[in-house]
């Protein structure tokens, strides 16, 4: 009984919360079909569960429940200001799905909603027709992976490969897929698209056992990025978010070694640089949700809206990361959230 | 470090209370209901003192109130115990009672714990969070003004249930559960409020005796405890990561240096949070302050003299 790690939380997706109106849809059948055990509870709109009153993320986050729904109204909207572009002029995201399988304590997802409980929106052919018209208009650059972690639940839903697919016969089009899963599947499976980059976070694994929790380790990510690069495909090194710690100039000096000396580095894409930052509303929430985060009740500078570092921590951490990064890569490649 | 009484109640770094005693608080409606749980959790009678006769544990942290029967009352008992108990999120209130079935097979008098909760005048659905494990089945339940009764089809008066029923093949009845959840709900988050329901009837209340329901419920009395064990012990494991940070009932001392260091409003906040992540990080800031009386840095002359100190004192900790 003195172990905080026993628990009694049910199973992830124990409880799986479907729309009325898609009950029947093939997708909704298919998903169901992974979790034949499940108790299936018949919903009107997906907001009845996800925006309820009184919700605990993290309880939630424990005993996931999913929300099989269908997305309306704007579909893909703009890339936010704290979002890198990599000097793509036309930037949007999308969400299939929100919320991610992995807890990382230093998550905006915990911030933004009002719920642990990860929702799939099945409807993805009707996000697939809006970037179809804007695609009419301009070329475009897509992050379909911000909100969740897509390669962690391919397996569910088949989303990167529809995407890969969709990209593949859209020549102006180029997506971001982020990640912190090292799937084989992804390396074995999905073909090589032009327009595919592939996003991984790195961190040092000092980070990743303190907060990145149920994340691949660091050389996994390592070795993922190697096999998918060796394969042909477009891969971005993510240094973003940096998380401050005592010795961090060690773990991340140790952890560029490492990556150094594992990968080819010009054969990367680019790589994206940014020290934890998150807006002043989301971090509110997280600190009520999570009063015992040292990473989220750290005290942080507030500017114009934005928590970040204090500025010279923050602008001394991400100047040691680029200054290695750009002798390893070439400042072409290196990207800054700021810039 | 500090023992900690169960009593003691920690104002925590942005003013919100915790205490380590954490209640279970167990709504019935009727007393044959409240019988046979109070013979399973071996519950004294409390004194009465108010409009409710309740029972508790020897720990007290099991609690159980009789609120009578109907939503109205169901949300007026919890709310007025809640308020007289300052009832807030690290306690659980739990409703434990009998209901009846609408079932297309044979019935069972199994417990059931409830996903979905239908009013039935309004249509209003609330969904309570199923968080823990349990060897319960599940299933909806709806809410009726009236008692459920097979001969007289009640369904008849409220048109959008057979919109809310869709898909269900069994469907709990009851009086209470929708009152006492829009209630509860008010008070503390929804993985906090848990309806168990046991079948007594299928819409033939006329069946249902004081002696039937003690003996429904005795026959659940293993599973019962089962699962009420598991609340208390995830209640002892929320005590437990609290009374690990021992700034809590340092507010005296906490306050003594906000005072000396001539803090406004927002830079004690501050403070305290600054405190606040000390502790979690393990990093001692009571020695830096001790070390700042020694330099006659505390206490500060001014409000100037004070943020001054105060960078300082986040420097040399950060």
């Amino acid at each position: 009984m003195n172990n905080l790690k026993w628990n009694y939380y049910s199973k992830r997706f124990s409880h799986i919360y479907v729309e009325q109106q898609i009950l029947d849809h093939p997708s909704t059948i298919q998903l169901l079909r992974h979790f034949p055990e499940a108790q299936i509870i018949l919903i009107k709109h997906f907001k009845d569960i996800f925006c309820r009153k009184g919700q605990n993320y993290l309880s939630q986050h424990k005993a996931q429940s999913l929300i099989i729904a269908s997305k309306q109204g704007k579909l893909v909207y703009p890339g936010a200001k704290v979002c890198q572009n990599f000097g793509n002029e036309h930037f949007y995201y999308t969400s299939c799905v929100m919320n991610c399988l992995y807890n990382c304590e230093y998550c905006y997802l915990k911030g933004m909603y009002p719920s642990g409980n990860m929702v799939i929106f099945i409807n993805i052919e009707d996000i697939l027709k809006e970037v179809e018209q804007i695609l009419q208009e301009h070329s475009a650059y897509i992050c379909v992976s911000y909100d969740t972690d897509l390669i962690a639940i391919e397996g569910l839903t088949g989303f990167v490969k529809i995407w890969t697919e969709f990209v593949k016969t859209h020549s102006n089009l180029k997506i971001e897929i982020r990640t912190k899963c090292c799937s084989k599947k992804i390396i074995q499976d999905i073909e090589v698209v032009d327009g595919v980059i592939y996003a991984i976070t790195v961190s040092p694994q000092y980070i990743i056992e303190r907060y990145e929790h149920g994340t691949a380790s660091m050389a996994d990510r390592i070795n993922w990025a190697k096999s998918m690069m060796d394969k042909g495909h477009l891969v971005r090194l993510c240094f973003d978010p940096m998380i401050y710690c005592n010795d961090w100039k060690y773990h991340y000096k140790g952890m560029l070694d490492t990556i150094s000396q594992n990968i080819d580095m010009q054969k990367l894409m680019d790589v994206s640089i940014g020290s934890f930052r998150i807006s002043v509303d989301y971090l509110k929430n997280m600190r009520n949700n999570d009063p015992y985060s040292d990473i989220t009740q750290y005290p942080y500078e507030n500017d114009k809206g934005v928590y970040h570092y204090k500025t010279q921590v923050m602008c001394e951490m991400e100047q040691f990361l680029a200054a290695r990064l750009t002798d390893l890569v070439g400042s072409n490649k290196v990207f800054m959230w700021n810039n | 470090m500090k023992k900690y009484s169960d009593n003691d109640i920690y104002l925590l770094f942005d003013s919100r209370k915790a205490r380590l005693l954490r209640v279970i608080y167990i709504f019935t409606a009727i007393y044959p209901e409240a019988k046979a749980l109070i013979a399973i959790l071996h519950l004294k009678k409390e004194p009465f003192n108010g409009k409710y006769q309740q029972y508790a544990n020897d720990k007290k942290h099991i609690k159980l109130i009789i609120m009578g029967t109907g939503s109205i009352a169901a949300a007026i008992s919890v709310s007025h115990i809640c308020t007289k108990y300052n009832i807030s999120n690290q306690d659980r209130i739990v409703h434990i009672g009998t209901c009846g079935i609408f079932s297309t097979n044979h019935y069972q008098n199994n417990v059931y714990i409830c996903n979905k909760i239908i009013q039935a005048e309004t249509s209003k659905t609330f969904y309570p969070d199923i968080l823990y494990r349990h060897d319960f089945l599940e299933s909806a339940i709806l809410t009726l003004p009236v008692l459920y009764t097979k001969d007289k089809e009640k369904f008849d008066n409220y048109p959008n249930i057979a919109d809310c029923m869709t898909g269900t093949k069994n469907i709990l009845i009851d009086m209470e559960a929708a009152g006492f959840y829009q209630a509860a709900i008010q008070y503390v988050g929804t993985e906090r409020i848990i309806i168990l329901k046991v079948v007594s009837d299928n819409g033939e209340p006329q069946k249902v005796t004081p002696e039937s329901i003690h003996a429904i419920f005795m026959e659940q009395e293993k599973a019962l405890i089962q699962f009420l064990d598991i609340l208390v012990r995830q209640q002892e494991i929320e005590a437990l990561q609290l009374s690990k940070f021992p700034s809590f009932a340092q507010m005296d001392w906490i306050d003594k240096v906000c005072s000396d260091m001539h803090c406004s409003e927002t830079m004690r906040n501050k403070l305290k949070h600054l405190f606040h992540y000390m502790d979690i990080t393990g990093i001692d800031y009571h020695k830096k302050i001790e070390e700042m009386y020694l330099d006659k840095r505390l206490p500060c002359k001014d409000k100037r003299e004070g943020k001054k100190c105060y960078e300082q004192l986040e420097m040399e900790l950060l």
